[in-house]
C-alpha cells in the first residue's frame, strides 16, 4: 500500500528529498545482511510504498511539492533528477512566485483559498497512480509561513476529501531561540489545525537533532542539510518495510495503519517522538560493534530519562518502584523527570534480531495508569539492516517528552499574545483574535 | 443403496442397520463422536457427556471452529452451548439442569442432538459451510443470515470503576482499525482485479474467462494442489456419508424414540424467559413514570420545533403544501419505478449467499455466445439511440410538420381520424439496424405507402392537379428530410409558422412517435 507524501514550504521540501534519498538508498544497498530473496522482498515493498514506476524503470517519488517560492523547489528538483536513480514527477510540483512572509495567517487564510484547487488536484493525480492508498505523509515546519499555514489548511482540505485516510504530519519544531520572533504564534496555531484535522503527529525538534549532529556525528559547522540528512535516517528507520505477524518475506502491508492503530488511538493524545540508535557518523562506523542488549538498554533509558541520543543519558532515572502510584498525566516530577510513556513501538533491525529481548520495555512503570503494557507496547522487527547499520533500533513514542517544549512556546505565544504583539499581521488576513484563544484552550488539554 | 434394497430383510441387517446409520451421521458431522459414544450416551454414562457437549457446540457455533473457540474450555463451552439452545427455543429443561463441567446428562445432549436435527437439514448446513471455494467470492444479498452474532466473548466483569481514557483509547483504536480494514479490502479488490485481468483466457469455462486466486495458486505451487485434492476427497466422503445417513434415517429416529422413552417425563414443556432481577413493584412503576414524563417532554419539544420551522419556512399556504405533495408523490414514484427496474434486472429469485467474482467481458474479450449476445445487442441499440438524440429532435419535428401540413390537407377530405394519434407508440429505433437500414426501411415504404394513399384517395374522389403537386412535393421533401437532417433546419426556418404549429404539437404529444409507424397505424384505418 502506498504512501503518498505531501513536502510543504523550504523545510518540507528540503526534508522530503532527504527522506527519498535515504529510503531509496537504504532500499538499494549493497551490505543488506540478509538473503537475496529477503532483499528482493524488501526492495519491492519499499518501492511500492514510496516510489512508482515510469516507462524508463526509473522510480518517480510519489510525492507533491508544494511551496509558494519557486527557488526550494528547483533546488530540490534539480538535485534529485541530478542523482539519476530516482526522481520527482516533472508535474507534481506547484509553486509561486511570491512568498509567505513567515505569517501563518497568510499562508492559512491567503494563499490557502487561492490554491487550493490545484494543489488538490495534484494530490489526487498522485493517488490515482496509486493501487492502494495506505495514507498521506505530510511534512512541514511549525515555525515558518508556508508550511505552517498552507499545511495547516491541506490537512484540513484532505481531512475532507479522504475521510478514510490516513494522515500524518511531521512537523519540525522549531529553534527554542529561533530567528523568527512569530515562530510561537505559528506554532500554536498550526497545532492546534492539526490536532483536530489529522491523525497523528510526528514530531522532530530542531534543538535535539543539532545537539546530535555535533556530538554523535562530530560535525563541526552544522547546517541544514546535516540536520535534515540526520531526520531522514530517523524517518527512514520508521518507515522501512518491517515483518507482518506471519514471517519471513512477509513485509507489512499497512505501515501508517500499524502504527497509528498502536500509538494515536486516543483523540487527545496524537504527538509521537521518535528515538533511534546507534546514530554515528559514517567513518566511525566501521569501528563499533552493537549487541541488541546494550542498544536496547540504552534505547530505554533514553525514554525514561527523556534524552534524545545516546550521550549524556542521566542514568540516575529510574522508573518508580512498582508499589507506589504511577505518576499522572500533569505532574512531571521534578526530582526525577521521569518520562511516562501512553505507548511505544519498537522497531529493530539488522541481524539476529530474533535474539533481541525486549522485555525491558513491558515494565508497566513505564506505562500510564489506565493502559496494560500489553496494549501499550508493540514491536516491528525485520532482519534486514538498516543503512549498514549491523544492528539499529528505533523507539516511536506517545510519551510526556513533548509536554515541556509545548509548554514553553505556549507561556511564549500567550505573552506576546498578552501584550498583543504583532497580532496586526494575522489579523490582516482574517485571522481574528477568537482563534487565538480556542489555539490555547485547545493546546492546554 | 439398490442392491440392499433387493435383498430379503435379515434379522442379522437388522441389527447392523443402527450402527451404521449412527456411523454415516458421525461421519457426516464434524468432530462427532463413535457410535460407541451414542450408544453408552443413551444409558447415561458419564464418559459419554464431554464429547457430546463439544459435539454440540460445534455444531450449534454460526462460524466454522477456528482455533480460539475451539480452544475454549468445556465448561465455557457447555454453557454456551445451553444459551445458544434456550435462544433457539429448545423446550427441555433438564439440560439447563445439567451441570456446567460436562460430566454428565449424555441422554439428554442426546435428546438435544436429535432435537436440532429434526428441526433442519443440519448436516448439509454444516457441509455448506465447510464447502470447499475454488472461486474468489463475495456476498451479494443483505439478508440478516450474513449478520450472525458470533460466539458471545466471555464477559469481564469491570473491576471497579473504568478509567474513561481507556474507553477513549479503545473506541480510538476500533476506529482505527476499521479504516485499516477498509483499505485492506480495498487493496484486495485491486489486487484481484489485477490478477483476473491478468489471467484472462486462461479458464476452461468460458463464461467465466479467468482464473480465480485459488486456481492460480493450484498452476503456481503444486504442493498446494495436492492439498486442495485431499481438501476436496474428504468433502467428497462427507457428502457420500450424508446421502448415506438420509437413507438410513428412519432408524435412527425409531431408536431416539427409545431413548425418549427412558427419560424421565416432563411435567410440561416450559418457555425460558431471561431472569430478570425483581426491582420490586414501586421501582418499576417509578420507571414507567419517568419514562412517560420523558416522551411527554419529547413530543412536545418536537412540537415546539416543528412550529418554529414552520414558522421560519413561512407556511405558503396551499399551494406549497400542493407542491410539496406533488414532490413526495413524484419521488414515491420514481423510487417505485426505480425499485421495480431493479428487481426485474436481478431476475425472479433475489441471489442469496456468496457468489463467484468474474470480471465482465468488455469489447476486447471473447465473446461467450449466450450471455453476450444480448449484451452486445443492447449495447448497440444503447449507441444508435444516443445518436438518434439531437438529429431525431430536428428529423421529428420535421415529420410532425409534414405529417400536420397533410392532416390539414387531407382532414377536409374526411379520411383521416384524429382517433389514430391516440395508439400506442413505441419507440422503433430498437430493433438494432443500422440508421441506413432504418431510413431505407422506412423511406420507400413511406413512399409506397401514400403513393397507395393516393391511389386510394382517388378512389374516393377527383384529385386536383394542385393536391397531386403537394403530395409529390411532401413526399420529396420527406425523403430529403430523412436523408439529411440538415435540410430540417432550413426547413423550419424557411416555413416559421408552420414550424411553431409542428413544435407544439412535438411538445404536446407526450411520448413522441416516429411518423413512420404511426404511418402504419393509420394507413390501417
Amino acid at each position: 500500500m502506498s504512501i503518498v507524501t505531501v513536502q510543504l514550504g523550504q523545510c518540507g521540501n528540503q526534508i522530503g528529498f532527504e527522506v527519498f534519498d535515504a529510503l531509496f538508498n537504504d532500499s538499494h544497498c549493497s551490505r543488506g545482511l540478509c538473503s537475496k530473496r529477503e532483499n528482493e522482498a524488501y526492495q519491492a515493498s519499499c518501492k511500492e510504498r514510496f516510489f512508482s514506476e515510469e516507462e524508463n524503470g526509473v522510480p518517480v517519488a510519489r510525492a507533491v511539492l508544494v511551496d509558494m517560492e519557486p527557488k526550494v523547489i528547483n533546488q530540490t528538483l534539480s538535485k534529485a533528477a541530478c542523482s539519476g536513480r530516482w526522481k520527482y514527477g516533472q508535474h507534481s510540483c506547484f509553486c509561486q512566485k511570491q512568498g509567505s512572509g513567515n505569517n501563518w495567517a497568510y499562508g492559512y487564510s491567503v494563499h490557502g483559498p487561492r490554491h487550493e484547487e490545484s494543489i488538490m488536484n495534484l494530490i489526487r493525480k498522485e493517488v490515482e497512480k496509486c493501487e492502494s492508498l495506505s495514507g498521506f505523509f505530510i511534512i512541514m515546519s511549525m515555525a515558518g509561513g508556508t508550511g505552517s499555514g498552507l499545511g495547516a489548511f491541506v490537512t484540513q482540505n484532505l481531512q475532507d476529501q479522504y475521510s478514510s485516510a490516513l494522515k500524518m504530519n511531521q512537523i519540525i519544531w522549531p529553534y527554542g531561540t529561533g530567528e523568527v520572533i512569530v515562530q510561537n504564534y505559528n506554532s500554536i496555531l498550526t497545532l492546534s489545525h492539526l490536532y483536530r484535522s489529522s491523525d497523528a503527529l510526528l514530531v522532530h525538534e530542531n534543538d535535539a537533532v543539532h545537539k546530535i549532529c555535533v556530538k554523535l556525528m562530530n560535525i563541526k559547522q552544522v547546517s541544514f542539510c546535516d540536520i535534515n540528512q540526520v531526520l531522514a535516517h530517523q524517518l527512514g528507520s520508521v518507515f522501512q518495510p518491517t515483518y507482518s505477524g506471519e514471517g519471513l518475506f512477509h513485509y507489512r502491508r499497512n505501515p501508517l495503519g500499524d502504527l497509528m492503530e498502536n500509538l494515536v488511538p486516543h483523540p487527545e493524545f496524537k504527538m509521537l517522538g521518535v528515538r533511534n540508535i546507534p546514530q554515528m557518523s559514517e567513518n566511525s562506523l566501521a569501528y563499533s560493534t552493537f549487541t541488541w542488549a546494550g542498544l536496547l538498554k540504552h534505547l530505554r533509558q533514553m525514554l525514561i530519562s527523556n534524552a534524545k541520543m545516546e550521550e549524556g543519558i542521566d542514568w540516575q532515572v529510574r522508573p518508580p518502584l512498582s508499589g507506589l502510584p504511577p505518576l499522572g498525566k500533569m505532574s512531571v516530577n521534578k526530582e526525577t523527570h521521569f518520562n511516562t510513556s501512553i505507548a511505544n513501538l519498537v522497531i529493530l533491525r539488522g541481524k539476529d534480531v530474533q535474539s533481541a529481548d525486549v522485555g525491558a520495555f513491558k515494565d508497566p512503570a513505564l506505562y500510564t495508569s489506565w493502559l496494560e503494557p500489553v496494549h501499550a507496547f508493540s514491536v516491528w522487527k525485520t532482519q534486514r539492516a538498516f543503512r549498514k547499520y549491523e544492528k539499529s533500533a528505533a523507539l516511536v513514542s506517545n510519551s510526556q517528552s513533548l509536554v515541556k517544549p509545548l509548554d514553553m512556546i505556549v507561556g511564549k505565544a500567550w505573552n506576546m499574545f498578552a501584550s498583543r504583539a504583532y497580532l496586526h499581521q494575522y489579523t490582516k488576513f482574517g485571522i481574528e483574535e477568537e482563534d487565538f484563544l480556542d489555539s490555547f484552550t485547545l493546546l492546554e488539554q | 443403496m439398490g442392491r440392499r434394497r433387493l435383498r430379503r430383510p435379515d434379522p442379522a441387517d437388522a441389527a447392523r442397520a443402527l450402527p451404521e446409520a449412527i456411523a454415516a451421521l458421525s461421519r457426516t458431522l464434524p468432530a462427532a463422536p463413535s457410535p460407541e459414544t451414542f450408544r453408552r450416551a443413551k444409558f447415561d454414562h458419564p464418559e459419554a457427556a464431554p464429547a457430546l457437549w463439544r459435539l454440540l457446540f460445534r455444531v450449534l457455533s454460526p462460524l466454522p471452529a477456528d482455533g480460539a473457540s475451539a480452544s475454549l474450555a468445556l465448561e465455557a463451552q457447555a454453557r454456551w452451548v445451553k444459551s445458544a439452545l434456550r435462544s433457539q427455543g429448545y423446550p427441555r429443561r433438564a439440560l439447563v439442569q445439567l451441570p456446567d463441567d460436562g460430566s454428565q446428562g449424555g441422554r439428554e445432549l442426546l435428546l438435544a442432538l436429535a432435537w436440532l436435527l429434526a428441526r433442519g437439514p443440519l448436516p448439509e448446513r454444516l457441509l455448506t459451510q465447510s464447502h470447499v471455494r475454488l472461486g474468489d467470492e463475495i456476498p451479494v444479498c443483505e439478508c440478516e443470515a450474513l449478520a450472525s452474532p458470533g460466539l458471545p466473548a466471555p464477559s469481564v466483569e469491570a473491576e471497579g470503576c473504568v478509567d474513561i481514557r481507556h474507553l477513549q483509547w479503545l473506541m480510538g483504536k476500533l476506529r482505527l482499525q476499521w479504516r485499516n480494514l477498509m483499505a485492506s479490502q480495498q487493496e484486495q479488490c485491486a489486487l484481484l482485479g489485477k490478477i483476473h485481468s491478468y489471467t484472462r483466457g486462461c479458464h476452461s469455462d468460458r463464461s467465466l474467462g479467468h482464473l480465480s486466486v485459488t486456481e492460480t495458486e493450484l498452476l503456481r505451487d503444486p504442493e498446494g494442489g495436492r492439498q486442495l485434492l485431499r481438501r476436496l476427497e474428504m468433502e467428497n466422503a462427507q457428502l457420500e456419508a450424508a446421502l448415506e445417513w438420509r437413507h438410513r434415517e428412519l432408524i435412527f429416529w425409531q431408536w431416539m424414540d427409545t431413548v425418549l422413552d427412558a427419560c424421565s417425563p416432563e411435567a410440561s414443556p416450559l418457555t425460558f424467559l431471561p431472569r430478570i432481577p425483581e426491582p420490586g413493584p414501586g421501582a418499576a412503576r417509578l420507571l414507567a413514570r419517568e419514562l412517560q414524563t420523558l416522551q411527554e417532554e419529547l413530543r412536545e419539544a418536537a412540537e415546539a420545533r416543528r412550529a418554529a420551522w414552520q414558522a421560519v419556512v413561512g407556511g405558503h399556504g396551499p399551494e406549497w403544501r400542493a407542491a410539496r405533495r406533488a414532490l413526495q408523490t413524484a419521488v414515491a414514484q420514481d423510487l417505485a419505478a426505480l425499485q421495480r427496474a431493479w428487481e426485474q434486472d436481478e431476475g425472479r429469485a433475489r441471489p442469496h449467499g456468496p457468489r463467484r467474482l468474474a470480471r465482465s467481458l468488455g469489447e476486447t474479450g471473447p465473446v461467450s455466445p449466450k450471455a453476450g449476445a444480448q449484451e452486445t445487442g443492447k449495447k448497440k441499440t444503447t449507441n444508435k439511440r444516443n445518436s438518434f438524440v439531437l438529429p431525431g429532435q430536428l428529423f421529428l419535428s420535421c415529420h410532425l410538420w409534414l405529417f400536420f401540413t397533410e392532416v390539414l390537407f387531407f382532414r377536409t377530405r374526411g379520411l383521416w381520424d384524429f382517433s389514430s394519434l391516440s395508439r400506442d407508440q413505441t419507440c422503433t429505433p430498437c430493433t438494432g439496424r443500422s440508421s441506413w437500414q432504418h431510413v431505407g426501411s422506412s423511406v420507400f415504404p413511406a413512399a409506397r405507402r401514400t403513393r397507395a394513399h393516393a391511389l386510394g384517395a382517388r378512389s374516393l374522389s377527383r384529385w386536383t392537379s394542385r393536391e397531386a403537386l403537394l403530395s409529390i412535393f411532401i413526399t420529396t421533401v420527406r425523403v430529403c428530410v430523412k436523408t439529411a437532417p440538415w435540410v430540417c433546419c432550413v426547413l423550419r426556418s424557411a416555413f416559421p409558422p408552420v414550424s411553431l404549429i409542428s413544435y407544439l404539437g412535438f411538445v404536446s404529444l407526450p411520448r413522441v412517435p416516429p411518423v413512420a409507424s404511426l404511418q402504419q397505424q393509420t394507413l390501417s384505418e
